[in-house]
């Protein structure tokens, strides 16, 4: 087997996994802080879809500006989601259950309402960019490259955010002690809604990314959110550095058993790799033990 | 008009009564001990206090305004801060962002560089440490660290919950060392404990909680020569 094909693969799998990342860290986010899984998240991955391909493919507005549109929107859906369907469960005992049914209850609205007004057709999107490097005899197309840069620079600011500002402080303090963060000041009620507009934005930029790549149809969040769910565990649940390094080793993992196996094993491989992990590590490579 | 007083409140967990009609008050820079045993009350009279749990009947007046409907995150802004049981640090924090926690809700927020310099002059163990994560902490050196996080709101009442929970003698008689501190610098103190022998020892005042009923309060002096509390709680 050629070396290149190894690192164009491997190179390849750092790229789709940064976009796991990316998406992944929307999840964990809203599990750390609010200790509940949002299945409605695939769904805004697939209204972000839509939106860059009708303000971009269809309306013509520049990439940046379509990418920058489908963020700002799906982080307001995202917190009229919350303050509509979720609020008023998280005060309520048994809500770890309620929001999986009402979170389900969204994506199949959404899913349905989207397959409703566009129809189940593939929309596909040109690339932001044209072009391909070739360095060293492996191709990458820029568009890929852009992906990367663009998971780059959004996870590193979240990152800066979460440790450095009053309001990541604030939203570590409610994932960690929700009680305590209460009593020191802490809103959390506006943390939750913010965490999940957030959370959702993330979503719909790594859909923007994506929709060049893979086309835009009701039923693309399905695919990101168990692989989603894959990342979180692998990475710990809760924990942001978990989501990100878990998403690049899934996306490497995936790329490289292509190369041993046709593309419609890249799921069994992924979750195989899953139950290998969590066989030896339940808490997730970086999530903390649970003892009680 | 004292600084706090709580007047005939009721709190429930479901459909139990935790607490029934109780009253207490207490007054600037005073040191008041609520004692009683386990399960009598304690922290949930706390957490009323704080807003977390919120009483079905009664008032809490602070400063003379009723903050019993309140929400939590609102109270550390009027001067009440909450040591609560457990100590109930953000253990993925460091010592400094905890601090900064401390300071989060409150005016204070806008001189937390001082303040940090402050309390970390009152526990100098924090400030050897201030990197370091709060879940790496020894036992006593927890309480401190809430205990400072407290003190970085600037606050008037500083309510303690079991101060001395699970510390060896030597560290409690540092903690009770820095409740005094704290409280001839002008803080009111709040102190539950189930350690009767230790709260007495330290306030001018004490209530004595049994079942979620108030069924004592007097100058700490009586307390000690009372006969059934000396037999029940201080093991003579």
């Amino acid at each position: 087997m050629p070396i290149q094909l190894v690192v164009a693969q491997i190179v390849n799998g750092i790229i789709v996994g940064s976009m796991y990342a990316l998406f992944a860290s929307g999840l964990t986010l809203i599990w750390g802080t609010m200790k509940m899984l949002n299945f409605a998240h695939g769904e805004f991955f697939m209204l972000g879809g839509y939106l860059v391909f009708f303000c971009y493919a269809v309306l013509g507005i520049n990439p940046a500006l379509s990418t920058l549109i489908a963020v700002v929107a799906i982080f307001l859906l995202g917190v009229v989601v919350e303050r509509v369907v979720i609020h008023h469960l998280l005060s309520h005992p048994v809500w770890q259950l309620t929001t999986i049914i009402a979170t389900l209850g969204v994506s199949i609205f959404l899913q349905n309402l989207a397959l409703h007004v566009w129809g189940p057709e593939f929309h596909n999107v040109p690339y932001f960019v044209e072009g391909v490097l070739n360095l060293f005899g492996i191709r990458i197309a820029y568009q890929r490259l852009l992906i990367l840069g663009v998971s780059c620079v959004s996870i590193a600011a979240l990152w800066f955010v979460l440790k450095y500002t009053r309001l990541g402080l604030a939203l570590r303090a409610t994932a960690q002690d929700a009680d305590a963060a209460q009593l020191y000041g802490v809103n959390i009620l506006s943390i939750y809604t913010l965490t999940f507009g957030l959370s959702a934005g993330l979503a719909a930029l790594a859909a923007a990314m994506l929709a060049p790549i893979t086309a835009v149809n009701p039923y693309m969040g399905l695919s990101p959110l168990l692989k989603g769910f894959v990342v979180v565990i692998l990475g710990g649940l809760g924990s942001f550095a978990g989501a990100i390094l878990g998403g690049i080793l899934l996306g490497v993992v995936e790329s490289l058993g292509v190369l041993f196996s046709s593309t419609e094993w890249s799921d069994v491989i992924a979750f195989t790799f899953l139950v290998l992990v969590i066989w030896v590590r339940p808490w997730g490579l970086f999530g903390v033990e649970e003892r009680n | 008009m004292p600084l706090l007083s709580v007047e005939r409140i009721s709190s429930y967990y479901g459909d139990a009564r935790a607490l029934v009609d109780i009253s207490l008050e207490i007054e600037e820079q005073e040191i008041v001990a609520v004692i009683g045993p386990n399960g009598a009350g304690k922290t949930t009279m706390l957490r009323t206090i704080s807003g977390l749990i919120r009483p079905r009947s009664g008032a809490i007046l602070f400063r003379g305004t009723a903050i019993e409907r309140m929400p939590a995150h609102h109270l550390i802004r009027l001067g009440i801060a909450h040591v609560p049981e457990g100590r109930r640090l953000f253990p993925q924090m460091t010592i400094r962002e905890n601090l900064l926690m401390g300071a989060y809700g409150a005016p204070s927020w806008r001189e937390r560089g001082t303040l940090i310099e402050e309390v970390c002059d009152l526990f100098p163990r924090l400030k050897e440490r201030i990197g370091q994560l709060a879940g790496t902490l020894s036992g006593g050196e927890r309480q401190m660290l809430a205990t400072a996080r407290a003190l970085m709101a600037r606050p008037l009442l500083l309510m303690l919950d079991e101060p001395s929970l699970g510390l060896a003698p030597k560290v409690v008689e540092t903690i009770l060392a820095i409740i005094q501190d704290i409280n001839a610098r002008g803080v009111a103190v709040l102190l539950v404990e189930q350690n009767a022998q230790l709260a007495l020892k330290v306030a001018a005042r004490a209530y004595l909680l049994e079942t979620g009923v108030m069924v004592k309060s007097g100058r700490t002096a009586d307390f000690l020569t009372d006969e059934s509390v000396r037999r029940s709680y201080l093991g003579v």
